[in-house]
């Protein structure tokens, strides 16, 4: 199969194309495996990695609704040094770009995920994962959430951390709440970010017929359900900022991604289709091809 | 890769038994192992279901799994006529760690829907072994959840069917079954495999521990992806440290009763 010879995505990052794995949905370099041939990629978004390991949330962890998955892991990820010693070198046996989402609580903590990812063998880019992590993670308090106003501060002061220890190519993805998605792109534009990447899963939950909860923690809702929404932040996005824009959100077929590259996107990320479809990847390719 | 459907019958009231040819997962399916199913052209069901494989032929490239009607994925499902395709990924995840050896004992326990793996573990376990024969204890809470019954007769095992109601076969439990086996045995198994409900499954597994006997339950949780890419069918199980999560999909469904951790919740 024929592919696109890539393109320069941002300063000092080649994708193999613009199709690229979202974050959190193809493991850590080795469940697709078995389905498809990952150096199809434009890049793989590893799992978000933080500082001290993470068992995850409590089970269950995933539940349907129509046309979408609601997602509670809770970032289950290996920390950071057991990702550099034993993940990393894994990861980078496969023949695409690798990009590490990272996520801190403090710009210190930010400074040393950035500086020990970014300086690794291996390590084409960054994301920032900067959804709050009340919203990611079970236990934390939810009761009250930042205000947009607060949230524009976090992420600016979080993005000049970073950039102040790493020079390489940086994702920033914006919350799906919290800051109005134009806004929240002309923050993370203006902080230092190279590339806006938007699709975050929308803060979500499942209630049984007994009135409980079904997940401990807050589920996030991935897939075609959210599609309109995230064309819009995409489309908002792209109102407010030149910088290249890497769109997600209930990808699965071409005409999907025609639609998110007429929204405004430079390349696509594919997430909980390969969850679905392990084996998707050749068929979005074609419009990669098309589009670049 | 699309599967065609080969046959489907209605078993019984809404227990169905469909065949499918994909000569991959017929010719590399392994007892306990699973397929993640797919039906429909939309997105609603959005997410794969697994069901254990009951039966499997290389011979003719086919499988088979039986199932519940009783769930929108299910009737969906039941709605599929010969000649249609489904969806399918597979055979996925680690299966019984089942011995070829014929002098070898085994002591197999169904649990309602539980029972698919069970079944086609009994054929494989059948297919070498000639002396001693395979124990078959296969029960349910009423006849309506009995599954295999037909088909695990047709097997040259030692059968046992109960259902908790007396609707089929003896009543009682499986576990009381198991426990009455052993007590009264001349020869203590070598090993019990078992599917069903979580609680029956512990059952057996503490039974199991007190006569010494190796035991492997598969296990069943929910579970999105099955290729261990969503993390999200975490188990907890014994290791060096005290415990680690493991995922089912890939390390499971089948486990040691004994590296399980039944009480310590993920």
């Amino acid at each position: 199969m024929s592919v696109d010879t890539g393109f320069e995505l941002c300063p000092g990052l080649v994708l193999k194309n613009r199709i690229m794995a979202a974050s959190g949905c193809t493991g850590w370099g080795d469940a697709l495996q078995d389905f498809t041939d990952q150096a199809l990629f434009g890049a793989i978004i590893t799992p978000t990695v933080t500082i001290l390991p993470r068992e995850g949330n409590p089970m269950p962890r995933t539940g349907e609704t129509p046309a979408g998955l609601l997602y509670s892991t809770g970032l289950p990820n290996p920390g950071l040094n057991m990702f550099l010693s034993e993940y990393l070198p894994h990861l980078a046996h496969i023949q695409s770009p690798v990009i590490v989402s990272i996520i801190a609580e403090t710009p210190d903590d930010w400074m040393k995920l950035a500086s020990d990812i970014g300086s690794a063998p291996g390590v084409d880019g960054i994301e920032m994962n900067l959804t709050p992590i009340q919203l990611q993670i079970c236990g934390e308090e939810i009761r009250r959430l930042p205000s947009e106003a607060e949230w524009c501060t976090t992420m600016h002061e979080s993005i000049v951390a970073v950039r102040g220890v790493y020079a390489g190519p940086l994702l920033a993805k914006i919350p799906s709440v919290t800051v109005e998605p134009g806004l929240a792109a002309s923050v993370v534009v203006e902080a230092g970010a190279d590339v806006v990447s938007v699709g975050q899963a929308l803060p979500a939950t499942a209630v049984r017929a007994n009135g409980t909860r079904r997940f401990s923690g807050v589920a996030g809702l991935s897939g075609p359900a959210i599609k309109p929404y995230t064309l819009y932040c995409t489309w908002r996005a792209r109102m407010h900022v030149q910088e290249p824009i890497v769109a997600s959100g209930g990808i699965l077929t071409s005409q999907d991604a025609e639609e998110y590259f007429g929204a405004g996107a430079t390349a696509i990320a594919v997430g909980v289709a390969n969850l679905v479809h392990p084996d998707i990847l050749p068929s979005l390719l074609s419009v990669s091809q098309k589009s670049i | 890769m699309d599967a065609v459907v080969v046959s489907h019958r209605n078993i019984l009231n809404n227990e169905y038994e469909i065949k499918l040819s994909a000569p991959p997962i017929a010719n590399n399916a392994q007892p306990g192992q699973f397929v993640h199913l797919l039906v429909g052209d939309g997105y609603s069901p959005f997410i794969r279901r697994p069901f254990s494989i009951y039966k499997a032929s290389a011979d003719e490239g086919t499988f088979s799994i039986v199932y519940l009607a009783r769930g929108s994925f299910t009737s969906g499902l039941a709605r599929y006529s010969p000649g249609g395709k489904v969806s399918v990924l597979g055979p996925l995840g680690n299966g019984f760690n089942w011995h070829s050896n014929p002098h070898h004992r085994s002591v197999l326990v169904a649990g309602g829907i539980g029972a698919p793996p069970i079944h086609f573990l009994a054929e494989r376990v059948h297919s070498i072994a000639s002396e001693p024969k395979a124990v078959v204890i296969n029960g349910a809470r009423t006849r309506d959840l009995l599954v295999g019954v037909d088909d695990f007769a047709r097997l040259p095992v030692m059968l046992h069917v109960l259902t908790e109601d007396g609707t089929h076969g003896m009543q009682g439990r499986v576990t009381d079954a198991l426990d009455k086996l052993l007590k009264e045995s001349l020869h203590i198994p070598s090993t019990i495999y078992a599917c069903g409900p979580m609680g029956m499954l512990h059952a057996i597994g503490d039974i199991a521990q007190s006569y010494g006997v190796e035991c492997q339950v598969s296990i069943e949780t929910s579970m999105a992806c099955g290729t261990g890419a969503c993390y999200g069918c975490a188990v907890r199980v014994k290791d060096e440290t005290g415990s680690r999560i493991s995922l089912a999909c890939c390390e499971g469904p089948v486990f040691r009763s004994d590296e399980y951790l039944w009480d310590e919740a993920v």
